[in-house]
């Protein structure tokens, strides 16, 4: 253990000399200091939080993730280039022992960084709160949507593959009917276009609401015998999807509550014998439209009683444009339920935590492809890796879009195969990124985490950092010739 | 009684080392099936020209680079077992330190890489820079130091762990005269400490001096082996070493040779001192006279945990070692032994010549002993003996 901490120092203090370290960790207290100080958010309080939050996070987990690379690599090679490892090595400390002391180095050093920079801007945020010339009514904003951990909910989403053959067949049938001529007589890639352009109508359909017209969201497995109220997130854009010519415009939301036989019969309603004891039925939040400014985010506060016994909500909304456009609500936009589940000093640790087993992943990596190559060519590799990661996540993302679509073009088949091949072996670090989630007061569920560690750590990442340390092991450092 | 068999502390049997392109292609047999062993306690030279196979082999000795083919083990383990390094101390040609490490941190990470606890390191780096004259600097960056001083720490970390076998890859490189004594003095003291030394060096002289055995490498393969002794003496020629003679007895021997030798060249000069010996005299000289030097001093203490397992303390090597010159008996009283030795056997020869030969350098201050006033005639008829005896042997042997 005396070896292996006498590695861990030398690694910290051969770090804190190289020159590139010196740069980002410049350019990191530069991001502590300067982002939340220099941006001005979108003119609200909880906004300027927010966007406080969401930027110098980011730019923390950036750097410090470059860092990471930077420093896993070179003090392996280092060393290793420089002969100095030939010293090491002719005592009695195994390789392995020399490879976790420089990665332990790595990790203490960057961790330790990372650690004091999220308590400064965890410091700031709370300052930002308590200082601020924030109304009562921001800061009560500010607490419920932006400084709080809130577990989301998502609609429950139709199969669009389904809808789309179901839609195709719909038309073929029409055709045939109408004595217009066969797509199927037409060529493939005809047909494909005309799959691919149902498949865009039905989407843009889910997501239109025309004038006039009402929309339903469900949402399961919300927990019952709530106390605290749930919120709901939206953002609509009218007439078309562009954060241009958005402006104020107006509509009902409406939800689905439970109310006794005997409550509705004294209000007059009409109900049959044989009717249930409760019902449930749709109750306006406003009696008249209320105004909503297209484009922008919005959160409403509902009653836990939306909440059925199966644990199932639904809310509709009804379009009232003055000028009779539509508006339309996209799928990542929500409307999304958030519950309360924690505070914010927990919700942000947790998001530290995904950002130290991001770091983590990059140490490995940068430290078994130094176990192997010499610099740059091991940080051209990391780099190149990541990439390859985003890559086929992106391309994976398309082609589950277009899955079940027939004749796809031989090219697009097999970047499918090798976005998924890669897939088995690249780490997508943009799963890792949380600084929009605790922007936008969503929890980091344990959840997450454990499927992060699991997934990608042990996974993934393990595989790979021990083939390093094997590489490492039974390398000829003799036969390094020296720079 | 039987035997005890030691096991060697490196056995290498048929040891080869390939290097290969990228292709895997041969590119060149840097060691090419060789074979040695090295015993315990021994000093090894390995030597040869620049691209022999010295430092592939050292190199090999460590762990460093694998054989192609062959066996080589060291102190009976695999050369890559973690356990064999405890028991190695390793100077390597150039000091690869860490240049922003001061000295004392320097020793105290190797040291730490030993396991060595934190008291144990601070006292054993404190001796070892004593030891070897950097006390001074103890806090100053490895990286501002000269060569020689670099030499110095590296050698001060090759031996923190009190190694069995030290490996020490052109020791003296960079080291001015006095730091070379110093080092070859290290090193006689490790031997007798009964440690194992393998010196690979270009300076012959500083390998002839300390190395009881070594190894001619040329083109990765063994061209010579054996002792010191073995190698170098010329079995067809003789030395004789004495006292100033006069003219007129150089005279006379010159003519016993002219006859003998009938023909044959020969030659009679004055013994000469080496330039390091007269070095060494000028530089302690000048030390009594307190002159006072930049860059790393003698420091001249052992460390005291590399000399108390030798069972003596540092003072009492150095009574030891005073013991030892003051046995060392003078030449006059040698040829006097040679004069009054009835039964004088020529298979003696050898070993008397080298008695003589040993006493070369205390020649001088013999000189001045021999030469009072009051002792002249009576040294000069026991010179004549001398040399008429000298003059039987020769004839014996010329008869052979």
């Amino acid at each position: 253990m005396t070896a292996i901490w006498a590695i861990i120092k030398l690694t910290c203090r051969d770090a804190l000399r190289s020159y590139v370290f010196q740069l980002l960790l410049v350019v990191l207290l530069a991001c502590i200091i300067l982002v939340p100080n220099t941006i001005s958010g979108d003119g609200t309080a909880s906004g300027f939080i927010q966007i406080s939050l969401k930027y110098s996070l980011g730019f923390v987990s950036f750097i410090l993730s470059l860092s990471t690379i930077w420093l896993g690599s070179f003090s392996l090679t280092r060393d290793v280039e420089t002969y100095q490892l030939h010293m090491v090595i002719s005592k009695p400390v195994s390789r392995g022992a020399v490879w976790a002391g420089k990665f332990l180095g790595v990790m203490l050093l960057n961790l330790s960084l990372l650690i004091i920079s999220c308590s400064v801007i965890y410091g700031f945020i709370i300052w930002q709160y308590k200082h601020q010339k924030f109304t009562a009514e921001e800061k009560s904003r500010i607490e419920n949507e932006v400084m709080v951990g809130r577990k989301v909910f998502v609609p429950v989403m139709p199969n669009i593959k389904e809808l789309t053959r179901e839609e195709y067949k719909n038309r073929l049938a029409k055709a045939k009917a109408e004595g217009t001529p066969m797509p199927e007589a037409r060529t493939a890639e005809e047909q494909k276009k005309i799959l691919t352009e149902l498949r865009k109508q039905i989407l843009a359909n889910m997501a239109e609401v025309k004038a006039g017209e009402i929309k339903m969201w469900e949402y399961r497995n919300i927990p019952s015998g709530l106390t605290t109220p749930l919120f709901m997130r939206y953002r609509a854009y009218l007439g078309k999807v562009s954060s241009q010519d958005q402006r104020e415009t107006g509509g009902i939301w409406a939800a689905e509550i439970a109310v006794s036989k005997d409550e509705l019969l004294k209000n007059g309603q009409k109900l049959p014998e044989d009717s249930p004891a409760v019902q449930r039925i749709f109750v306006p939040r406003t009696p008249y439209p209320e105004k909503i400014m297209s484009g922008s985010f919005h959160e409403i506060a509902m009653t836990p009683k939306v909440i059925n016994q199966d644990g199932v909500v639904r809310i509709g909304f009804q379009n009232f444009d003055a000028e009779g456009k539509s508006l339309f609500f996209q799928a990542g936009d929500g409307p999304l339920l958030l519950l309360r589940k924690c505070g914010f000093f927990e919700n942000y640790w947790r998001g530290v935590l995904v950002i130290m087993l991001r770091l983590f992943v990059l140490c490995g990596l940068s430290c078994a492809a130094a176990s192997c190559l010499s610099m740059p060519t091991a940080i051209f590799m990391v780099i190149s890796y990541l990439s390859f990661g985003s890559a086929a996540d992106f391309l994976i993302g398309l082609d589950s879009a277009m899955e079940g679509m027939p004749m796809r073009d031989f090219s697009e088949i097999i970047a499918s195969w090798v976005s998924r091949a890669l897939l088995l072996v690249i780490i997508p670090m943009q799963k890792f990124e949380i600084s929009g989630m605790l922007a936008n007061g969503e929890l980091v569920e344990f959840y997450l985490i454990g499927w992060l560690f699991l997934k990608y750590v042990l996974l993934r990442g393990m595989p790979l950092f021990l083939l390093g340390l094997w590489l490492y092991k039974r390398r000829e450092l003799g036969l390094i010739v020296r720079k | 009684m039987a035997a005890v068999k030691t096991v060697p502390v490196v056995s290498a049997i048929g040891l080869t080392k390939e290097f290969r392109d990228f292709w895997n292609r041969p590119k060149a047999k840097a060691v090419n099936d060789i074979d040695f062993e090295v015993c315990e306690g021994e000093v090894i030279g390995l030597l040869g020209p620049n691209g022999s196979g010295k430092s592939t082999t050292v190199k090999m000795i460590l762990g460093l680079l694998y054989p192609t083919a062959g066996k080589l083990s060291v102190l009976g383990n695999s050369p890559r077992d973690v356990r064999t390094k405890k028991e190695i101390g390793y100077l390597p040609e150039e000091s690869y330190l860490y240049k922003y490490l001061s000295a004392m941190e320097t020793l105290d990470f190797f040291g730490a890489l030993f396991n060595l606890s934190a008291g144990e390191r601070r006292a054993r780096s404190e001796q070892l820079l004593e030891m070897v004259g950097l006390s001074h600097a103890k806090n100053r960056p490895v990286g501002e130091f000269s060569k020689g001083m670099a030499r110095r720490i590296g050698l001060a970390q090759a031996m923190i762990n009190d190694p069995s076998l030290l490996i020490l890859d052109e020791p003296t490189s960079g080291l001015d005269p006095l730091g070379c004594k110093e080092v070859k003095d290290l090193i006689l003291l490790l031997k007798k400490r009964g440690k194992t030394v393998i010196v690979t060096s270009h300076l012959l002289s500083d390998v002839e001096d300390v190395c009881d055995r070594v190894i001619i490498l040329y083109g990765g393969k063994i061209r010579a082996t054996g002792t010191l002794n073995e190698l170098l003496t010329i079995p067809e020629e003789s030395r004789i070493t004495t006292p100033l003679l006069r003219p007129e007895v150089t005279e006379k021997l010159l003519m016993i040779l002219r006859e003998n030798l009938k023909g044959e060249d020969f030659s009679v000069d004055h013994p000469r001192k080496t330039l390091e010996e007269f070095f060494l005299e000028v530089v302690n000289k000048a030390r009594k006279e307190s002159l006072e030097t930049s860059g790393s001093s003698s420091g001249g203490h052992i460390a005291n945990y590399l000399d108390s397992k030798g069972e003596q303390s540092s003072n009492a090597l150095l009574e030891q070692l005073v013991k030892d010159t003051s046995e060392i008996r003078p030449s006059s009283v040698i040829s006097k032994e040679l004069i009054d030795d009835k039964d004088f056997k020529k298979d003696e020869l050898s070993g008397k010549s080298e008695l003589l030969a040993s006493l070369l350098k205390t020649a001088p201050e013999e000189e001045k002993r021999d030469q009072a006033p009051d002792q002249t005639k009576e040294e000069a008829a026991k010179l004549d003996e001398v040399n008429k005896k000298l003059q039987n042997l020769l004839n014996e042997k010329k008869e052979q």
